[in-house]
């Protein structure tokens, strides 16, 4: 105890003990509650006092801003549910218009063609492994379906049935170069046969095969079948034309076409379980 | 009364069917895994099933990927079936004998079976319809599913074996 008092702490402590004495009794005397030292402490910290308040004020506008969130979460939350109910009914409405021009299509092919009869399907699955693209509908021979028969979507030619189980059905592309399609060129009427080989099938690409080495066909031309052999109806759209080129094999031409529809993409097909003579 | 050695190997195999069922279904998705390209689940999983059900179960089980895989393709039906069950039996008999039943041998046969598979398709049903452009279909194609079904290898072999881990019976190997 004895150390303490005769230690600098003490003398500091007493220092400090008679200062803030001399500011009480120098207030008293001027009479406005002040002291040199709280005038002096205030010129130090009226700055920070000054930061310190704009900071409490930024931080109150913050809490305001976080209530303002709070009101806005609920609006957003609100809207977006909105926008998800209209998204919900832009897909009904995507999804209808899609069936719609898919039937469309259909009624058109079916008014054209009377004697036609079709079986609507769905495309159910791919053969992954398959680089010809060949898918798979939900029809078999349960529905009528038999090898050979042609699938279309639309007004366009999509491939032939394969091979056939009770209650689906596997079906070759215009892209399979197994598909031999004799077909026509609408504006020259100049004929020949639709298949491809593994290169343009790779582009998703067939060719119409055996014309003329001065072919009038030009790109843009559109090919359908032409009926010639039995194994489909004539005027199926196939695709349009993009190039014509000379085989180098021989002295024929061949135009590359691009089906009309994207055979990766579809999902709703028609087999045309017969086609009579109209 | 079914004993619970055998409930339980019967519950671990209707699980592994179900789990074929699935990748089949998957892998014959109308919508393709990225890139256009599709990834042959069934595959890898009826190889890593062999490993470790072993030689005659795994041939089973081949029949039954092979089975599931032969209903979207146009190749003769059971060509797939038959390939998976030899594969499946190579497998099993592999991994009882020869092979640590680990992730890096499920990649090995992963792979020799997907390369075999996959040349095998490309020949029979590319190279032989001599039309060109059979090389451009093994690069651009064929390689870019088997680099695809590759990466799924990891995940099919941790599946398999957790559901093993799950339905392992008394005196069964661990993993």
């Amino acid at each position: 105890m004895l150390l303490f008092f005769k230690s600098s702490k003490f003398r500091l402590l007493l220092c400090l003990l008679i200062a803030l004495a001399l500011g009480v009794l120098t207030a008293a005397v001027t009479h406005d509650s002040t002291t040199p030292l709280s005038n002096a402490v205030s010129v130090v910290f009226t700055p920070l006092q000054s930061v310190s308040s704009f900071l409490q004020g930024k931080l109150d506008g913050f809490g305001s801003h976080f209530r303002s969130a709070g009101a806005y979460l609920e609006r957003i939350e609100s809207l977006e549910s909105q926008v998800e109910e209209y998204q919900v009914q832009l897909v009904d409405y995507e999804n209808a218009l899609r069936k719609l021009e898919s039937y469309e299509a259909f009624l058109e092919i079916k008014e054209e063609n009377t004697n036609f009869t079709f079986t609507a399907a769905s495309v159910i699955a791919r053969d992954g492994a398959d680089v010809y693209n060949s898918i798979v509908i939900n029809k078999g021979s349960a529905d009528g379906i038999e090898v050979g028969m042609p699938v279309i979507c639309g007004n366009y030619l999509v491939g032939s049935v394969r091979q056939v189980s009770v209650s689906s059905s596997v079906v070759d592309t215009v892209l399979n170069p197994s598909l031999q399609i004799s077909a026509y060129e609408i504006r020259t009427g100049e004929e020949g046969f639709v298949t491809t080989d593994t290169a343009l099938s790779l582009d998703g690409k067939c060719k119409l095969i055996r014309l003329n080495d001065d072919t009038a066909i030009g790109s843009g031309g559109i090919v359908c079948t032409s009926g010639i052999g039995g194994s489909y109806p004539r005027d199926l759209i196939i695709g349009t034309v993009r190039s014509v080129h000379n085989e180098a094999a021989d002295i024929t031409a061949y135009a590359v076409l691009e089906p009309g529809i994207g055979i990766a993409n579809i999902l709703e097909v028609f087999v045309i379980t017969s086609f009579g003579t109209n | 009364m079914i004993e619970q050695g055998t409930k339980t190997l019967l519950i671990r195999r209707g699980v592994l069917v179900l789990l074929l069922l699935g990748a089949g279904i998957l892998q014959s998705c109308v919508l393709p895994f990225a890139g256009g390209f599709h990834v042959y689940y069934l595959l890898p999983l009826c190889v890593v099933i062999a490993m470790f059900e072993k030689e005659i179960p795994g041939a089973v089980f081949g029949i039954v990927g092979g089975c599931l895989w032969d209903l979207t393709t146009a190749i003769p039906d059971g060509a797939t079936a038959l390939f998976l069950a030899v594969i499946g039996a190579l497998c099993g008999l592999l991994t009882r004998y020869f092979l640590r039943n680990n992730l890096a041998s499920a990649y090995l046969l992963s792979g020799v079976a997907t390369l075999i598979f996959s040349v095998g398709h490309w020949f029979f049903f590319v190279v032989l319809t001599q039309t060109p452009g059979s090389a451009a279909a093994l690069v651009k194609f064929y390689l870019p599913q088997m680099l695809l079904t590759l990466l799924i290898v990891p995940f099919v072999y941790f599946i398999v074996r957790a559901i093993e881990k799950e339905f392992r019976l008394p005196g069964e190997a661990r993993y």
